[in-house]
């Protein structure tokens, strides 16, 4: 209890971080806008060009970074705390591929022209198929390797599934965007995209409410959480539909962004005092925080084409994932 | 010596006569699509022996009903070999291997250069009726064409301003075909605007801030989903009332040049006076 103070700071610090992110994702893009006057232009709701870029073009983008970020922070927080591992994550277990691929399906098949609410539902299902594959094929207390192998096999898959719907589906540019659902894109998002994540992502977020005490018990091993009230059993599908829900929404809407559910529990795991009840909320915003900033780099990079924002974020996280291969060989050999 | 002489006077010289006399049709095959086109508008029916299979789709091929009257192939040399064409059009730059193997084993085969310009397409529509031996046909289509672009309407100051406006938001600048008709219709070009000499890129914020009059855009597959095809949906650019103004081509005008080019080009021009009579 020593580090309370600090404790109860760090919401507040990421708070702060991820609002000042979100006004610069506002400000900054590859056309100078001034903030004041596009925010008055808005308000008064004259139809003058900065107001629109305002808001139909980088309000959406930064909104959608925001929740997306958040939830795959929330999202690699609350798998890391439910299979007591810190490798796992809704990229390496497959959420995110299974989500895609669904996403994918419903999208370029034309579907969702009917029926929009349909791409996020079949996000969800997606990702809860991958998941429960993997799960069941690393079985219940599987060791770190078997859990990353059987999400190799998932998310290779569902990539090359992914890769197979695109080269068969009706619109001759479809191929081209395997690469914007691997690497992830919030580019040119609409207000509509937007409000069909929210309410999935809402969902996943409000069933990991009051998960954190639990999954603090179920540190003590499954045996003693299950003795101090904790049913693993309806845990775990708990966990699992509010991960799809979440992150279903969010890979519908920007492609698989990687290594931000992996990344951001990681760093700030520490100043939580390693409990993963108290991670959960400081990872989605950490996750915001993370997605936003990415958002920002691919902006103020200057490339021909743009880059997508997965790139920074797997640059970033990947090097970091070894790091963390390395201590956990240390720790479990 | 002599009887060399006297065997090429009997062998020979009925050969090089030959089509004069009995008028054999020169037969053609296309290997590419843009060929393909210029083939179907200068070439007797009774020239053509195979065209590509992208001349039967309905979205790239301008003279796809009449298209489908011929055989198609995919471009493999070994179909094009049975066929035993006098003469086989590829395009330019495509299928470099085949045109090479083919030229290999003796037959003659012509390339057709990309018409980005007005100028190259009248160049191409020559060529080709030359190599089919519709020399007539092609000058009087070309004669027609040079007096409809006579014909066009001067240029008036200011002149509206015209994004062409591709999924992705790809865009043409002066030195393409489309930017070439877009200048002779009398609209100013974006994309010229944004420093874009030939192909390049316009982003949503872009073409918001610069607020052209017109977008001019050929859906190549409508109905169908890509994320590049909904850049041009964004409810930005409804918001920003660029959405009245959208002039569709269709993609099978756009995609190779030929007389309905100069179509393209009456069109611009009509919706350019349109525009600037209404303001």
């Amino acid at each position: 209890m020593s580090n309370a103070p600090a404790n109860r700071r760090l919401p507040v610090i990421l708070c702060v971080v991820v609002a000042l992110l979100f006004i610069a994702s506002l400000a900054i893009g590859r056309e100078p806008l001034p903030l004041f006057a596009a925010l008055g232009s808005w308000l008064r709701g004259d139809d003058a060009v900065h107001g629109i870029i305002l808001s139909q073009i980088r309000i959406p983008r930064a909104l959608i970074a925001l929740f997306a970020g958040a939830s795959l922070g929330l999202c690699g927080a609350a798998m890391q705390g439910l299979l007591r591992n810190p490798l796992a994550s809704p990229g390496l277990v497959g959420s995110a591929s299974g989500a895609a691929f669904f996403a994918v399906f419903v999208l370029y098949f034309g579907v969702s022209n009917t029926m929009p609410w349909v791409l996020p539902i079949a996000a969800m299902c997606g990702a809860m198929l991958a998941t429960i594959i993997v799960y069941l094929m690393a079985g219940r207390d599987a060791s770190i390797t078997t859990l990353i192998l059987a999400g190799v096999a998932v998310n290779a898959l569902a990539t090359a599934g992914m890769s197979l719907l695109l080269n068969l589906a009706p619109s001759p540019f479809a191929v081209r965007e395997l690469v914007l659902w691997t690497l992830g894109d919030i580019t040119d998002r609409s207000m509509a995209d937007f409000w069909l994540m929210i309410p999935t992502t809402i969902a996943g977020w409000l069933l990991l409410v009051g998960v954190g005490g639990q999954l603090d018990t179920l540190t003590l091993g499954e045996r003693t959480a299950e003795s101090m009230g904790v049913n693993p059993q309806r845990l775990r599908w708990r966990v699992f539909i509010a991960v799809s829900l979440a992150v279903g929404a969010a890979v519908a809407t920007v492609g698989m962004i990687g290594f931000v559910g992996l990344v951001v529990p990681h760093l700030l795991r520490p100043y939580v005092g390693y409990q993963p009840g108290r991670l959960l909320m400081v990872s989605a915003l950490g996750g915001a925080a993370m997605l936003l900033a990415a958002d920002i780099g691919v902006r103020i990079i200057p490339t021909d084409t743009p880059l997508k924002v997965g790139v920074l974020t797997a640059l970033v996280g990947a090097p970091f994932f070894l790091r963390l291969i390395v201590q956990s060989r240390r720790e479990y050999v | 010596m002599r009887i060399i002489s006297l065997w090429l006077l009997v062998s020979v010289l009925p050969l090089l006569t030959s089509p004069v006399v009995s008028a054999e049709p020169l037969r053609v095959a296309s290997i590419n699509l843009c060929a393909d086109q210029l083939v179907l508008l200068l070439a007797d029916d009774n020239q053509i022996l195979t065209l590509t299979n992208l001349s039967h789709d309905t979205a790239g091929s301008y003279y796809y009903e009449k298209a489908r009257n011929f055989p198609a192939n995919k471009g493999y040399s070994e179909k094009i070999l049975r066929l035993a064409p006098d003469v086989v059009i590829a395009g330019q730059y495509t299928a470099l291997h085949t045109v090479k193997l083919l030229t290999e084993v003796g037959l003659r085969v012509e390339s057709l250069p990309i018409a980005n310009s007005i100028e190259t397409l009248i160049d191409n529509i020559r060529s080709v009726a030359t190599w089919v031996g519709q020399e007539e046909r092609g000058q009087a289509i070309i004669t027609d064409l040079q007096q409809r672009l006579l014909n066009l309407e001067p240029v008036v100051e200011p002149r509206p301003v015209a994004a062409a406006y591709d999924p992705n938001g790809y865009t043409s600048g002066a030195s393409s075909l489309r930017g070439q008709l877009m200048e002779m219709a009398g609209w100013r070009n974006a994309a010229t605007d944004a420093g874009i000499e030939s192909y390049g890129q316009l982003s949503l914020e872009q073409i918001i801030s610069m607020a052209p009059d017109a977008l001019i855009d050929s859906p190549y597959s409508p109905g169908t989903y890509s994320r590049a095809q909904m850049t041009s949906r964004h409810p930005a650019l409804l918001k920003a009332g660029l959405d009245p103004h959208i002039i569709s081509i269709p993609s099978r005008m756009m995609i190779c040049a030929g007389p309905w080019t100069v179509d393209i080009l009456e069109r611009l021009q009509e919706e350019r006076i349109r525009m600037t009579t209404v303001q």
